[in-house]
């Protein structure tokens, strides 16, 4: 521990080929690593929950709207929960590339999207409920 | 290298779980575009001559089960780094496990599109 290595993480083979920003700056304490790796692991449960949701829809509801507003209900709720995992590798990214330069954390506007996302999904599978009936 | 004697957080342990309820989050999805490979109708022509019920919902589940083992790979490789020493994960397996959801959700939206 007392010679300090210049690169941060020795140990493993797989980090030959690291993303260039994971050069720069200096590794963020362990437990800021570890805390964006979980936030990036909730962003991906969040991700494979609307997955989730799209599919359990379409199999378990097939009478809550005609056919092709179904399918294209839950292709779209599918496709929200694909570009989301996308979303939130670069999110991981730039967390820790801010976390290496002491920068701010970078304000994003996933958040308020998804927010939005979830709550006229919800509003519209309610209002269909109640109109299948 | 090696973990602080006290750690307070438990952050190995606590990253270690939140890898495996992500992992447990994928198995639901899989059973679901399992389940409508299972409930279609068998159709009539195979993708893969010779190999029954491999229509494009086998095909589908078949995806869902390849998603499931890489993402299984990560967590096992992930686990066994953070009961060693805590460090960051490397780009590749964040990426790689990315990937895997990303392709389960092209699986799902085939899987819906067929299903209709």
């Amino acid at each position: 521990m007392v010679g300090k290595l210049p690169a941060p993480m020795k140990p493993w083979r797989d980090n030959v080929r690291e993303p260039a920003w994971r050069r720069t700056g200096k590794t963020p304490d362990y437990r800021f690593s570890l805390a964006n790796e979980r936030t990036f692991l909730a962003w991906i449960r969040t991700s494979l929950a609307l997955l989730a949701g799209a599919v359990a829809v379409d199999q378990l509801a097939p009478n809550i709207a005609p056919t092709p507003v179904r399918l294209v209900l839950c292709v779209l709720l599918a496709l929200v929960g694909a570009g989301l995992a996308a979303l939130s590798y670069r999110r991981w990214g730039q967390m820790e590339a801010a976390m290496r330069n002491d920068r701010a954390l970078p304000f994003s506007r996933v958040m308020l999207v998804m927010t939005i996302v979830v709550a006229v999904a919800a509003f519209a599978f309610a209002v269909l409920i109640l109109v299948a009936r | 290298m090696s973990v602080e004697a006290r750690d307070p957080g438990l952050q190995p342990e606590r990253t270690t779980l939140a890898w495996r309820r992500t992992l447990i989050s994928l198995v639901v999805v899989d059973l679901f575009i399992w389940r409508s490979w299972l409930t279609s109708e068998p159709a009539a022509g195979n993708v893969v001559p010779g190999v029954p019920g491999l229509d494009y919902q086998g095909l589908c589940a078949l995806m869902a089960a390849a998603a499931t083992v890489v993402l299984a790979a990560v967590v096992w490789v992930r686990s066994r780094q953070l009961q060693v020493g805590s460090h960051a994960a490397s780009a590749r397996l964040v990426l790689v496990s990315t990937l895997a959801v990303m392709g389960l959700g092209g699986t799902a939206i085939a899987a819906i599109a067929l299903g209709g």
